[in-house]
């Protein structure tokens, strides 16, 4: 199934944030999906492998002799929350190496390592000039079942309607036929 | 120009009740996309009219410039009258349109004639820009069909009680069910501006449902009479809409200070003119003004007061003497601002940029915005430097108390059965936990109290309470943008929600602003405008100020 672009980034964001995750971050998955998936890569599909077992949102940073090491809750990193750690600490940078210990899904990695000016080898990083690696315009072709794989996150974030809530929230009521 | 005054401060502009109060411009959205029409040569023609006896079928609707062209295709139905709702539960309508990218196939027509009469049910593809329904208006579309169909004309006041033939309940662009992105857009002839795609599409929208109306009375009685020229101006196109736009200005805090920042500069400009060489273009547009607010009708307490406040104050402009002092425009504003009320000061603006097009309909091109750019956090920020920027640009959030029930009295949240806006009381009902990040305020609260006693870099607060990210990226969002944010709390018990669609719907350019209730109403859109058959033969566009008054 084609999805618009839009589509995409709304689709990984409510997900991701119906998976746990705060907002901010959510909104960064839902643009790391998105850049992934205008480069033909597929990132909903990774998102969708990493939310089955989402380590959650903690991210620990601790010094080595040879640089930094990220790492996450029972020995998983989430490969967006470790992105959102390099691109926060880019300017910062006197991270030559990072490591990151127990990264899951790394695809998802990629949009923060791009943009940060790494290059990842297993699990460490180390600095690189990105290559040029531009956007398509189609409409990104995913997989129904990962549609529905993230579609079942995202519905944790809907509120079921109730009689009440269909007359109240929406506002209605008065008549709207004439 | 003189010396041109400074920007009016956000404290000012970007309160509620000021935006609730916003009347639609020159810069608005629809008298742009008009003025772009005419500049760029675009003509209009129908290259398919294939409507039945019974009113169902097809019809197409083209603007086009060489090889560019963009083509509404409406689809009619038969729509049994107990169906007919204006609410977006609604599964069937009485037309269905989507905006096509060119000139749609056969091939293509037919996958439209599958999906797009589902509306939300459906699936477009990267070649439609919109996706839209309307209803007929009961009251006037029977009137109008038999009068005509008697071969008269329908009744002038009947038309300007209503101002419509039909009414559309959602315009859906900008990737909504497979849709075209906006990036299709960028660098576009024509669309490449805010919300150009959608306005084009209601405007087509509009010449349909006036077409439609006289074949319906030629089915009765193939004599029957054509609207009166300057009956069919009359007719804008009605749209009823509610909560689903309501965050829209919250969730694009770039794009809004664009919007207000191109207005404010607008008016700007205008205060720093050295003459009043307008001026008669200005009685003129207060005269239309008068007009619209006297035809302006509403039911809804609220805004029968407002409708009041217009009233009395157009009448106190209109008394205003032609200033003779070096800056005649700054020294009416000024008036204005000191004595009338936020309707009148707004109504006021408006007026003060309609005889204006030469020093500010350049403008139009300043309202555009890149989301994503402008949300990238900036890591390396000192914590000193974030305490700062929320000072200067968040006093109004941390002024109260934001845990207060009254002040936290109430939750957005999405709908799992439209997936839409919606908004709950949060102590009264279930789903608060699914909250929408819209309670800048209180996020903002929270972040601000996090910061105490923190230091060091941005980058190293994230890495610790991720939690606070959403809020902390519109501090810095806003810090080069002061109008990116409406300065109040949209989760507090007396908020009203309508306040928020009057702006948007103001900037794209809708009058006859009619509440039903604090969260749905109607409007009026591209009423008195010219209509696309004008541009059909080289005519030139008439006088719309209506749309610019």
């Amino acid at each position: 199934m084609r999805l618009s672009p839009g589509e995409v980034t709304k689709l990984a964001l409510t997900a991701m944030r119906g998976a746990g995750a705060s907002w901010g971050t959510a909104e960064e998955a839902g643009q790391a999906v998105h850049w992934l998936e205008m480069r033909g890569e597929p990132g909903a599909a990774a998102l969708a492998d990493l939310l089955d077992k989402w380590p959650g949102e903690d991210v620990f940073l601790t010094h080595r002799t040879d640089g930094p090491v990220l790492s996450g809750p029972s020995g998983r990193l989430c490969p967006i929350r470790a992105g959102m750690t390099l691109t926060d600490h880019r300017a910062l940078s006197n991270w030559a190496q990072v490591t990151l210990d127990g990264l899951a899904t790394p695809l998802l990695l990629a949009p923060f390592s791009h943009r940060a000016g790494y290059r990842r080898e297993g699990c460490r990083l180390s600095r690189a000039t990105p290559a040029d690696w531009p956007a398509g315009s189609a409409h990104p072709r995913i997989d129904a079942l990962v549609i529905s794989r993230l579609q079942a996150h995202a519905r944790e974030t809907y509120v079921p309607a109730s009689a009440a809530s269909r007359q109240a929230g929406a506002g209605a009521g008065s008549h709207d036929n004439d | 120009m003189l010396d041109l005054p400074p920007l009016r401060p956000a404290e000012i502009v970007m309160r509620l009740a000021r935006l609730g109060s916003f009347h639609p411009t020159r810069l608005s959205f629809m008298p742009t996309l008009l003025r772009h029409i005419r500049a760029g040569g675009w003509r209009f023609d129908r290259p398919l009219w294939r409507i039945g006896a019974d009113g169902t079928g097809l019809a197409l609707y083209r603007l086009s410039r060489g090889a560019q062209s963009y083509t509404l295709a409406a689809f009619a139905h038969d729509l049994p009258a107990e169906q007919r709702s204006d609410r977006v539960i609604a599964t069937a309508w009485d037309a269905t349109f989507t905006l096509f990218d060119g000139m749609p196939t056969e091939k293509d027509i037919e996958r439209l004639a599958a999906q797009v009469p589902l509306q939300e049910a459906g699936r477009l593809e990267a070649s439609e820009l919109v996706l839209s329904r309307a209803n007929r208006s009961i009251r006037l579309w029977s009137h109008v069909v038999e009068r005509l169909a008697a071969g008269r004309q329908p009744d002038l006041e009947e038309i300007a009680g209503v101002g419509y033939l039909m009414r559309t309940t959602a315009v859906y662009g900008s990737s909504k069910f497979g849709t075209a992105d906006r990036t299709r857009l960028m660098g576009r002839p024509l669309l490449d501006g805010p919300f150009r795609a959608e306005m084009l599409a209601v405007w087509l929208i509009r010449a349909f449902s006036l077409d439609l109306v006289e074949d319906m009375a030629r089915a009765a009685n193939p004599a029957a009479a054509r609207l009166a020229p300057e009956l069919r101006r009359r007719l804008g196109i009605g749209n009823s809409t509610g909560l689903g736009m309501a965050p829209f200005l919250v969730t694009h805090p770039a794009l809004l200070h664009r919007w207000i920042a191109a207005r404010e500069t607008a008016l700007a400009r205008v205060r720093g003119l050295g003459h009043s060489a307008g001026w008669e273009a200005f009685r003129t547009a207060l005269e239309d003004a008068r007009r619209n607010a006297a035809l302006w009708q509403s039911a809804h307490p609220y805004q029968k007061a407002k409708l009041a406040d217009l009233t009395r104050d157009l009448d106190l402009i209109a008394a205003q003497p032609r200033p003779q002092t070096h800056q005649p425009w700054d020294s009416l504003w000024r008036w204005g601002a000191a004595n009338l009320s936020l309707e009148g000061q707004e109504q006021l603006f408006a007026l003060l940029l309609a005889p204006h097009g030469a020093e500010i309909d350049d403008l139009d091109g300043e309202m555009t915005a890149n989301e994503t750019e402008a949300a990238r956090i900036d890591g390396a920020m000192d914590i000193a430097d974030l305490r700062n920027l929320i000072c200067r640009n968040y006093a109004w959030a941390l002024g109260f108390d934001a845990e207060a029930r009254a002040a936290n009295a109430r939750f957005w949240y999405v709908s799992e059965e439209k997936l839409e806006p919606r908004l709950g009381q949060r102590f009264e009902e279930p789903g608060a936990s699914r909250e929408q990040p819209l309670a800048v305020a209180r996020d903002i609260a929270r972040l601000a109290a996090a910061l105490e006693d923190t230091e060091g870099p941005v980058a190293g607060f994230l890495l610790r309470q991720p939690q606070h990210r959403h809020a902390l990226r519109r501090v810095q969002l806003s810090a080069s943008r002061p109008y990116a944010e409406i300065r109040d709390n949209l989760i507090r018990a007396e908020m009203l929600p309508i306040d928020l669609l009057r702006a948007k719907l103001a900037m794209f350019g809708a009058t006859r602003f009619d509440p039903r209730s604090d969260r749905w109403l109607r409007i009026t859109m591209f009423q008195d405008a010219p209509l696309p058959q004008e541009f059909a033969a080289d005519q030139t566009i008439g006088n719309h100020a209506a749309l610019t008054g």
